[in-house]
């Protein structure tokens, strides 16, 4: 794994000169903001038993459906389309280490896009006068979710691009994988059909992956390392699974 | 050339390869996230752990005998903000009462949340016609708690959220079809659980230990001349004159040959007739009136106000709370110090006054009270902390037989030095109903599961006025945006030069 910081540092360096990195990034935090000053009205017509930060965070799917496909549906897609990946792997670098370069990167900027968001609350605490509004238990609580759940989302971003070489396919891809295990599961575990004895295993499977049911958990401020072990867990399967596409790609290729 | 050495075959080869590595990896994943499911490790990060189940709840689902089945009629996408807000609120907290029957093979805790419209013929299998409403069902024993249950509700306002308590009292009430019975004796001017005075009745904490499945019946030990053999815990609240010595001895017996419990509110100023009995469980009641002169010792309506306390499983949710108690005229209640040690009863002084406050002897005389040295009770300096009067002791008999190599635990006596510590107006006090819930636990041996302190409830508003809000909301949305635009356009710029 010696490559794999020199890999890293590339990819973070590619990304933070790249002009396109501050358009997305412009637009996700004029979305994310039009979003929080929304919440805000509610705030300011009525006292919430709910915190700001609880609210903001309920709305973590909308960047984690588009914003996670387009950071990761380039990765790997492209240098496949480009073939550049072949002569990047003549040299003294393994599969893991550019998948994890890739993934790395993605990841970094995630989290670089989501921390940004931390100056909303700091905005409203100052207007508002009033240091309630950085309630530290939903605020700490809910950008671990996003870190800790963002390594899978980014995970299976980067393992939807190792499967097409196409772009676009890889972005829909990923999109549809994401949607499928945040709404999905949420959709499964109230279906009645799965109340049957015999589909009790699948139930309680279906319930511990319900994505909301970790973030309602997170963001009140309660860590449950089952959580954290089911996003760590998925995200090393994954990125193997990311791996192993790959080697099977360059294989037939 | 044979088709194992050839490329192809290779190629197909390493493909099995990957694709037997893959299914590897996916039987570590569900096998390592299986294993994490049953042995679980949950942190509650906020302070004074506000999601979490009390420990009376704990220890209560962790033995649990039968598994319960519980539906919630509640519905997220409610019109009723407040019905919405209850279901957050409830199904997070069920959510916890699950995750801690996991560990209880024998009472797991099914939790299923339907509409009763969409799904009528689930409800009507379950007997369910009603929204709104929780229901716990174990075997043929059913509970209900209502929206109303859930919340304390001051002039129209919700100020707390008590849904752990309703939940827990009716888990209680379903999983055991057994009630224990409490006696409140009567025929000596006693409060009357089933009186609805605001100063003298004590239908409030009569309702309060009903929720907690408890039976509470009246005795007149001057009619029955015995203690009925069911009864699990006899209460005496602020008799207004003197046990005779036969009601005397046949508490005696309840207490000691029978390993009973009794609860004790001897107020001052009044001769219950009870002092043998007190000295022989090591309790001294002195004739005294506590008085004070520090002003934070008292609320706005001259009510005293006790905040320090023993840790004991009594008083452990006011410690972990730092809940204060109010009281009404109250007398010095503390270890007797002429009782020889090591007669099998351990004392323990509950509840203490501040260091300021003595105990004024000549409180007959209608006059300002004074403390005099020599003639009122100072503190007592082998109070911990010292230097203070106790108003709450707890006895415990613990019985060691000589041909046993275990000792057999005796009766347990819990004596306040207040009459009115849970009447109806004083229980409305979260730190009155705590001692008095506690101590009835730790009669009848639920020390464990002491009772549940509501949850606050925490509302956020933003007070801005219209201008400000309008700036709030401009600051919002162009500052951390044009902070990006400008390093992108900074970025832009110098990698065009």
């Amino acid at each position: 794994m010696k490559h794999f910081l020199t890999l890293l540092s590339h990819e973070i360096r590619m990304l933070l000169v790249n002009p396109s990195t501050y358009i997305a990034a412009t637009l996700f935090l004029a979305v994310m903001g039009f979003m929080f000053t929304g919440i805000l009205e509610a705030f300011s017509k009525a006292p919430q038993e709910t915190s700001p930060a609880q609210m903001f965070f309920q709305s973590f799917w909308l960047p984690v459906f588009f914003m996670v496909p387009l950071l990761t549906m380039k990765s790997l897609a492209e240098e496949r389309r480009l073939g550049t990946i072949e002569t990047l792997l003549t040299t003294p670098v393994t599969t893991t280490e550019v998948v994890l370069g890739k993934y790395g990167a993605a990841y970094f900027l995630y989290m670089l896009l989501w921390s940004s968001t931390g100056g909303f609350f700091y905005i409203l605490s100052r207007f508002a006068g009033d240091d309630h509004f950085l309630d530290p238990g939903p605020l700490v609580g809910g950008f671990l979710f996003v870190a800790v759940s963002g390594l899978l989302f980014i995970a299976i971003g980067i393992f939807a691009s190792s499967l097409s070489r196409n772009q676009a396919v890889a972005g829909i891809l990923g999109f549809t994988m994401i949607f499928a295990l945040i709404v999905g599961t949420n959709f499964l575990a109230q279906a009645q059909w799965l109340n049957r004895d015999v589909l009790s295993p699948v139930k309680s499977a279906v319930e511990y992956a319900q994505i909301f049911q970790h973030l309602e958990d997170f963001t009140r401020g309660v860590v449950d390392t089952r959580q954290i072990l089911f996003y760590l867990s998925g995200t090393v399967l994954v990125l193997i699974f990311s791996i192993l596409g790959v080697e099977a790609k360059l294989l037939h290729s | 050339m044979a088709f194992f050495e050839s490329f192809r075959a290779a190629r197909w080869l390493r493909t099995v390869n990957l694709v037997l590595q893959a299914i590897l990896f996916l039987t570590l994943f569900g096998g390592l996230n299986y294993l994490a499911r049953n042995y679980p490790l949950r942190y509650d990060l906020t302070a004074h752990r506000r999601y979490s189940l009390s420990p009376e709840t704990l220890s209560y689902v962790k033995n649990l005998p039968r598994p319960v089945h519980i539906v919630v009629t509640f519905s997220e996408d409610a019109e009723n903000p407040d019905i919405a807000q209850a279901y957050r609120d409830v199904s997070g907290l069920l959510r916890e009462y699950v995750y801690a029957s996991e560990s209880n093979p024998n009472g797991r805790i099914a939790v299923d949340y339907f509409d009763v419209y969409q799904r009528r013929r689930e409800a009507e299998q379950l007997g369910i016609d009603q929204p709104n409403q929780i229901v716990l069902i174990c075997g043929d024993e059913r509970t209900a708690i209502s929206a109303g249950d859930l919340y304390r509700v001051e002039n129209r306002e919700k100020k707390a959220f008590r849904g752990e308590q309703a939940i827990t009292a009716g888990l209680l009430d379903v999983s055991n079809p057994e009630h224990k019975k409490i006696y409140f004796l009567t025929g000596h001017g006693e409060l009357r659980p089933d009186d609805v005075d605001p100063v003298r009745g004590l239908s409030a904490a009569a309702d309060q230990l009903r929720e907690r499945n408890f039976k509470v019946e009246l005795l007149d030990l001057n009619v029955t001349r015995k203690v009925p053999d069911d009864a699990s815990l006899l209460i005496i609240a602020a008799p207004q004159g003197r046990y005779a010595p036969f009601e005397e001895e046949l508490l005696r017996q309840f207490l000691s040959e029978h390993a009973g419990r009794l609860i004790l509110l001897l107020p001052p100023a009044v001769e219950a007739g009870l002092d043998n009995l007190l000295f022989d469980w090591g309790v001294l009641a002195d004739d005294v009136l506590i008085a004070d002169t520090s002003p934070s010792s008292f609320a706005d309506n001259g009510d005293l106000i006790i905040r320090d306390f023993a840790p004991h499983p009594i008083t452990q949710t006011l410690l972990d709370y730092k809940i204060g108690l109010r009281l009404g005229l109250c007398r010095s209640i503390r270890p007797d110090p002429a009782r020889a040690p090591g007669n099998n009863v351990t004392v323990t002084t509950l509840a203490a006054t501040a260091p300021t406050a003595w105990g004024e002897r000549s409180y007959r005389v209608s006059r300002t009270p004074e403390y005099n040295p020599g003639i009122d009770l100072k503190g007592i300096p082998a109070l911990d902390p010292p230097n203070r009067l106790g108003v709450a002791v707890a006895s415990e008999r613990v019985q060691v037989r000589d041909n046993l190599p275990f000792s057999v635990r005796g009766g347990r006596l819990v004596v306040f030095g207040t009459g009115d510590l849970v009447s109806n107006t004083r229980i409305v006090n979260a730190g009155n109903l705590n001692i008095f819930l506690g101590a009835v636990n730790w009669a009848v041996d639920r020390d464990t599961q002491l009772n549940v302190p509501a949850r606050p409830i925490e509302r956020f508003q933003l007070s801005l006025s219209q201008q400000d809000l309008v700036r709030l909301r401009y600051c919002i949305l162009l500052v951390l945006p044009g902070i990006a635009a400008l390093l992108g356009l900074a970025v832009y710029w110098s990698r065009r030069n």
